[in-house]
């Protein structure tokens, strides 16, 4: 009760750290909830209105490019009769691959017993659920007539048909569906205890009102503690083959057909593991902005992004092995169109594309060997960007390098994208900003009620 | 009549344990609630050793994974080998390995809902207001209070030696607090 003023840098200060450094050795409940509360409650900063602005902007920008894209139709992309995957998929990829990571990360850690989750597994989540709501977003516009798109559901229908259940596209709308649906209730159950403090924290009627709606009477008794811990945890057990079934999902559209450089077994963990090494990048690259301007540097230490750097690197090799991989399978199915696909990608006219991305995906966590990198927030956030810039240009590069060289090399033809490709990339990124930005200031950047269990074992609390 | 309630406000997990401990071993078999911030693996011990059972949501969880793994294995089976008989190069109508991968993810929605369910009905979530938010100061129970709700029996049959010994229990073991009031 006596530290009730004091914040998380002041405890540090005071007390130093705990043996591994993940909170201050002394930190009250009263201490934690204020941490994370107060950020909530806080007089919004004129930088997070700023930031609001700007990505709001972004989603008038998406708003538009989709205004277009359903007058005019898909002819305002760079996609053609060859290149018929331009960005639509390519987003929808890179996209699902970050919204993948969140729940991945969430359930892992938790299963694992990580003590360092509590502190990220939060907007990671969020992350999630915004990630995977756009990356549905992008098949809807691909197919052209998004308004005839609930053809694909299997319902009764006068026309008697009913879905081709064979069809890689059919499994696509399932798993993004279930996925979104799946990432929502994790999400929320997690947010039940939290959305109580804020509910009993609340200073006016209608805060506490609002909290109190989403919060559904939580009380914390045991009897609701039981059936939310059985519960939590068996999400998180079916969490994690849920997303490695995704993202397989996602893999197996490309590795269904016949297409040099798709058709391979190993497309399906590839992209999983893609996945969780661009999602761990996206938690790095929004993690050091939020910790810096929530001022929670007292819960997200270095020591946690010590430990996602680590993934990274870890990551960033099975990448690496697995471009391997495909060059070694080339070679050694002896395949003469999956050899040219290869030199093609090395010396074709999208070369300088996949130098970078080799750059990015496999030399840049090379750094992570080394401890001053990972603790180097400068040097975390520049490669985080990186590496997400690598891991959209290998989503970009697979659908371009194979369509626009196929079989036939009559048929070989030029992806090169529009103001519409672009706009409607960066309006996508602009809503995720804002989404993120709103979600930062409403609801609890870290999960308060798994931090005060940590702050007891730790020893930090009573 | 109605039964009264005893109120006992702890400042540490730990104390909140110890009182429940002993208090089960003085007086066991009363009926009691703990409301704290985070979940306490002591009083989950002591509320089995009393007979409260496990949470159903699991087993919930469970079957709800298998009627939505039969039903929609069902649907793709009926609707490509009865409803609409697609001949896509000579493969077999019933294609079962390729319908599974719409039937597991429909297994893993079907059994989050199912649970979610079940965490609202047992939890008795969705019921927003709730007695035990009438006792001044339960707001710090979801901050960094750990509060104890033990039912007493009702005035007419209740011995007061019994009630004393109680509160002077949940006091030696640290309570900020005791309380009390007809429920």
């Amino acid at each position: 009760m006596s530290d009730t003023s004091l914040s998380g840098r002041d405890l540090i200060a005071e007390h130093g750290r705990t043996r591994d450094g993940l909170m201050p050795a002394e930190m009250g409940y009263r201490s934690i909830t204020d941490e994370v509360v107060g950020a909530v409650f806080a007089r919004p900063t004129r930088l997070w209105m700023a930031l609001v602005g700007v990505s709001f902007l972004g989603v008038i920008l998406l708003v538009v490019s989709i205004w277009v894209l359903l007058a005019e139709g898909v002819g305002i992309w760079g996609i053609n009769s060859e290149v018929v995957w331009g960005y639509a998929v390519a987003n929808y990829v890179w996209w699902i691959g970050i919204g993948n990571a969140g729940t991945l990360i969430s359930s892992m850690l938790l299963l694992t017993r990580q003590k360092w989750r509590a502190s990220i597994n939060r907007y990671a989540e969020a992350m999630t659920l915004f990630a995977a709501s756009i990356a549905g977003l992008f098949p809807l516009l691909h197919v052209g007539r998004p308004w005839l798109v609930y053809f694909m559901a299997p319902y009764p229908n006068t026309m008697d048909l009913w879905p081709q259940w064979r069809s890689p596209l059919v499994w696509d709308m399932f798993a993004i569906a279930c996925y979104v649906l799946f990432s929502l209730l994790f999400w929320y159950t997690g947010l039940i205890p939290d959305l109580a403090t804020l509910r009993d924290r609340a200073k006016t009627k209608a805060v506490k009102v609002a909290y109190g709606l989403f919060a559904l009477g939580w009380t914390g008794s045991s009897r609701q503690w039981r059936a939310f811990n059985a519960y939590y945890y068996a999400m998180a057990a079916l969490g994690v083959p849920l997303v490695i079934s995704i993202h397989s999902v996602v893999g197996l559209d490309y590795a269904a057909t016949l297409m040099p450089g798709w058709q391979e077994t190993i497309f399906p963990p590839y992209f999983v593991v893609g996945a969780m090494f661009s999602g761990f990048a996206m938690v790095v690259t929004l993690t050091i902005p939020i910790r810096w301007g929530l001022r929670l540097e007292a819960i997200i230490t270095r020591n946690h992004l010590d430990a996602m750097a680590k993934i990274m690197l870890f990551g960033g090799l099975v990448m690496t092995f697995s471009y391997s991989f495909e060059w070694f399978n080339a070679w050694y199915t002896g395949s003469e169109v999956d050899r040219a696909h290869v030199v093609a990608q090395f010396t074709g006219q999208y070369w300088w594309l996949y130098w970078l991305m080799l750059a990015c995906n496999g030399a840049v966590p090379q750094l992570f060997w080394f401890r001053l990198c990972r603790r180097n927030l400068v040097i975390l956030f520049i490669a985080g960007v990186l590496i997400n810039l690598g891991m959209w240009l290998e989503r970009i590069l697979i659908n371009m390098n194979t369509l626009s060289h196929g079989f036939l090399p009559a048929t070989d033809s030029t992806y090169v994208p529009t103001f519409w490709d672009w706009s409607l990339f960066l309006g996508s990124f602009g809503l995720f900003c804002f989404l993120f930005f709103v979600f930062a200031k409403v609801i609890p950047t870290a999960t308060i009620h798994e931090i005060r269990e940590l702050a007891h074992k730790e020893g930090a609390a009573r | 009549m109605k039964p009264r309630m005893l109120f006992a406000e702890f400042s540490t997990a730990d104390a909140l344990t110890d009182a429940v401990r002993a208090m089960a071993k003085a007086q066991g078999g009363r009926r009691f609630e703990t409301y704290t911030p985070y979940s306490i693996p002591g009083i989950e011990e002591i509320a089995a050793a009393q007979g409260a059972r496990p949470s159903p949501v699991r087993t919930v969880m469970v079957a709800a994974a298998a009627v939505g793994a039969a039903l929609m294995f069902f649907l793709q089976y009926w609707s490509s080998v009865e409803a609409y008989p697609f001949n896509s190069g000579g493969r077999p109508y019933n294609a079962w390995p390729t319908f599974m991968l719409t039937t597991f993810e429909i297994t893993i929605l079907s059994a989050a809902i199912g649970g979610f369910v079940t965490l609202v009905v047992t939890g008795r979530l969705g019921k927003l207001y709730n007695p035990v938010f009438d006792w001044d100061g339960i707001e710090r129970a979801s901050d960094d209070r750990f509060m104890l709700e033990i039912e007493l029996d009702p005035v007419n049959t209740s011995d007061p030696v019994v009630d004393r010994a109680l509160s002077d229990l949940l006091r030696h073991h640290g309570a900020l607090t005791v309380r009390e009031r007809v429920a």
